[in-house]
Parts: C-alpha cells; sequence; structure tokens
C-alpha cells in the first residue's frame, strides 16, 4: 500500500514536472538537431582533408602521453620475473640428482677404493684416481672456457676439448634413473 | 442554505467514483513511467562518467569550467554518433516522400489518416459517448467501433505505410538520444560539483589526529602543541 501511494505521488509530481521536462527535451532537440548539422559538415569538411573527422582533443593528446609515459615507466622498472617454484611431479623429479645428493659420501669412498671398470649401461670408464680422472668432487663436466673469448681480440674460435682433456663422465646408473622400468 | 450548493444525481456519482479510480490509476502508471525514465537516464548518463574518467583521473582537467567544456564537447560528439542513424532514417523518408511526391503530385496527402487504416478505428468524434459534468465533456463509454475504417491493407496506401512509420521510428528514436543527450547534461554538471569538491565535513583545526597531513608523520606534533 505504502508502494501503490508512493508511486501516487510521484505520478502526481511527475505531471507537474512534465511540462518542464518536455520544454527541456524541446529546446535540447532543436539545440542537438543544429548541433548534429554543425558537426556533420565539420566532420565532412575534415573528412574530405584526409583528417580525422573529430579532431582529437588535447586534453585527450595529454592523456595518451601520460599513459605511454607510464607504461614505458613500468616496462623499464619491471623487474625480472621471479623463478618459479615448480611442484615436484613425477615429470619434474630427477631421480639422478637425488641420488647424488644423497650418496655423496658413499660415491667418494667408492670412488677412491676402486679400481677402474667398465660401466655396463654406456661402456665408460668411471673415472678412477688410478687412471688420472678427477674425484667425484669435480664430477660436473667443466663446459666453461678457460680463456673467455672476446669479440675485440684477435683470438680464433676456442678450441673444442678433446676425449682426452675430458675430466670425467657421470655415472647414470641404469636401475636408478626410473625411466627403464 | 450552504455556501456552494453541490447536489449530484445517481449517474454523476457513479461517474465521480469513475473519474477517481481512473484518476489514481493514471497517476500511479505516470509514477511507474516516470520511475522507469529516470533509470533509463540514469543508465545513459553512466556513459559522461566513461568519457570524462581518463582526464579527470589523470588530473589533466583540473578544474570545474575546463571540464564542463571538455564534457560538452563530447557530449555533443557522442550525441552526433549516436544520432546518425534516426538521420538517415528521416533522409530515406524525405527522398521517399519527395520522389513520390513530385511523381503523383500529391504534396498535401494525409499519411497519416492512411497509415491508421492498418488499426481499429473507434467512433470518438460521436457525442453520444460523452457526458456533461461540472462544465466537461467527459468520455462515460469507450465508443464503438467502426469496421469500415479497419484494420484492413489498401495496397494504394502503400506510401503512407512506409513513411509514417520511418518517421515515427526516427523521431522517436531522436527523442530517445535527445533524452540520453540530457541526461548525460546532468551528470556533467553533477560530476562538475562533486569532482572539484572540498569539504571540510568531520574537520577540526585543534584535532590532533586530523591535523596531520598525508605527508607529515605521525609523531610530528602541530606547532600548536609543541608551543605549549
Amino acid at each position: 500500500m505504502g508502494k501503490f501511494l508512493k508511486n501516487f505521488g510521484l505520478g502526481l509530481v511527475y505531471i507537474l514536472v512534465l511540462p518542464i521536462f518536455l520544454a527541456a527535451l524541446a529546446i535540447a532537440a532543436v539545440y542537438g538537431f543544429f548541433a548534429c548539422i554543425v558537426l556533420f559538415c565539420h566532420a565532412t569538411y575534415r573528412f574530405f582533408k584526409g583528417e580525422d573527422p573529430f579532431k582529437r582533443l588535447d586534453d585527450d593528446k595529454k592523456v595518451d602521453t601520460i599513459k605511454i609515459a607510464q607504461m614505458n615507466n613500468e616496462m623499464h622498472l619491471q623487474p625480472a620475473a621471479p623463478a618459479q617454484s615448480i611442484p615436484a611431479s613425477p615429470s619434474n623429479v630427477y631421480v639422478q640428482q637425488n641420488y647424488y645428493q644423497n650418496n655423496r659420501a658413499n660415491h667418494q669412498k667408492e670412488a677412491n677404493s676402486e679400481a677402474a671398470k667398465p660401466v655396463e649401461a654406456n661402456g665408460f670408464y668411471k673415472d678412477a684416481p688410478a687412471l688420472g680422472g678427477a674425484s667425484r668432487k669435480n664430477q660436473a663436466i667443466d663446459v666453461t672456457p678457460k680463456e673467455t673469448p672476446s669479440l675485440t681480440s684477435n683470438h680464433s674460435a676456442p678450441a673444442m676439448p678433446n676425449r682426452q682433456q675430458t675430466l670425467g663422465f657421470i655415472d647414470i646408473p641404469k636401475d636408478d634413473d626410473g625411466k627403464d622400468k | 442554505m450552504s455556501l456552494i450548493d453541490i447536489s449530484l444525481n445517481e449517474t454523476d456519482r457513479r461517474l465521480l467514483i469513475v473519474l477517481l479510480i481512473v484518476l489514481i490509476l493514471f497517476f500511479v502508471l505516470l509514477g511507474l513511467l516516470g520511475m522507469l525514465i529516470r533509470w533509463i537516464s540514469n543508465e545513459f548518463a553512466k556513459r559522461m562518467d566513461y568519457e570524462l574518467h581518463d582526464v579527470v583521473v589523470y588530473r589533466v582537467i583540473q578544474d570545474p569550467k575546463s571540464l564542463r567544456k571538455y564534457g560538452m564537447i563530447k557530449n555533443n560528439r557522442v550525441l552526433f554518433k549516436q544520432a546518425i542513424a534516426p538521420f538517415i532514417i528521416a533522409f530515406l523518408s524525405l527522398i521517399l516522400y519527395l520522389v513520390y511526391s513530385s511523381v503523383t503530385g500529391l504534396w498535401a496527402k494525409d499519411h497519416f489518416s492512411e497509415f491508421s487504416t492498418l488499426f481499429f478505428n473507434f467512433d470518438w468524434s460521436n457525442p453520444k459517448f460523452y457526458d456533461y459534468f461540472w462544465g466537461l465533456y467527459l468520455l462515460k463509454q469507450w465508443p464503438d467501433w467502426i469496421p469500415s475504417a479497419g484494420p484492413m491493407w489498401v495496397g494504394d496506401f502503400w506510401d503512407s505505410y512506409l513513411l509514417v512509420p520511418m518517421w515515427l521510428v526516427s523521431g522517436v528514436y531522436f527523442a530517445v538520444d535527445i533524452q540520453a543527450f540530457l541526461a548525460r547534461l546532468a551528470m556533467l554538471e553533477k560530476r562538475c560539483r562533486t569532482v572539484f569538491n572540498k569539504s571540510l565535513d568531520g574537520y577540526n583545526y585543534y584535532d590532533t589526529v586530523s591535523i596531520n597531513s598525508p605527508g607529515q608523520k605521525e609523531n610530528e606534533a602541530p606547532k600548536q602543541q609543541r608551543q605549549q
């Protein structure tokens, strides 16, 4: 009932305001009509001059400048993306690395005591002190050149290390990689 | 003897009751219609916020006068873009009218009465459906339908069947665009008043909490306190 009365009251108000609203609408319609004609002539003139129909306002240009400056600023100040920590899953857990980290001490002892013998998987010899190989502490292959090449120097391309200069090989036990099973 | 002599017979009393009910319903419907128009206007007015947003947020415009000027230019351009469709319809109808009238020579044809043959027509002009009440002729009964006047299709009136809808559509379309223009204008005035508004509501000069400006450290006491 309250809503009904409210609508009734609003209706009374609107019928009082209606003439004013209609007058405003008529005045705005006349203004809009002529504004459209003027804008149409102006836009047509600019269009046939090869320009945009509507000139870009100075304030809009300033906004564009500020936006571009902000974007450039963000691009230059943006820090390097932090390395994403990937949760452990069967596809990205390398058994070999875990094996060496967990059994480094045992392998050191074995390397010192064992004689050189062929590895059944790849046929290479294990590095052993008797053969002049590196110890287990230098397990990783050293691929960094001894002398850093410079584009300005007259040095030729660095010579590739031959097989005899190889310090050691990574032992990949067949049972531990988890792929051959 | 009473000051105003009001004598109502049974028919007058019935008419008065019917008139009151019709008036109440009319006002209620008008209220609902007004609410609908206000809601539509508010929706239209949001476009002005979209147009003004960047220049205000990036602080390119810094006073109400410039904002009003910028808003008016934008409002006119939006009106022009929205009014293209009704103008095209009106232009096409004008071409059709000129061609048809020049070919047939019927320049003063009543297209609206021809168009009304598509609808039901009632005998509004018959005085027997009206009653005299307090100096006014009021409708006391719904007039009879005139079957000979429609609805029917008359092939010769094809021009009116095309022209009148085009005029009506373009007119109503342009009126809606003008309503949107007025709604945006009202929103522009509102934003000019509110965007640069400086309010001292809840502010007290001696209030030690709110006296600190954003750049001032919290442990910095105001001068007045330090002097004490």
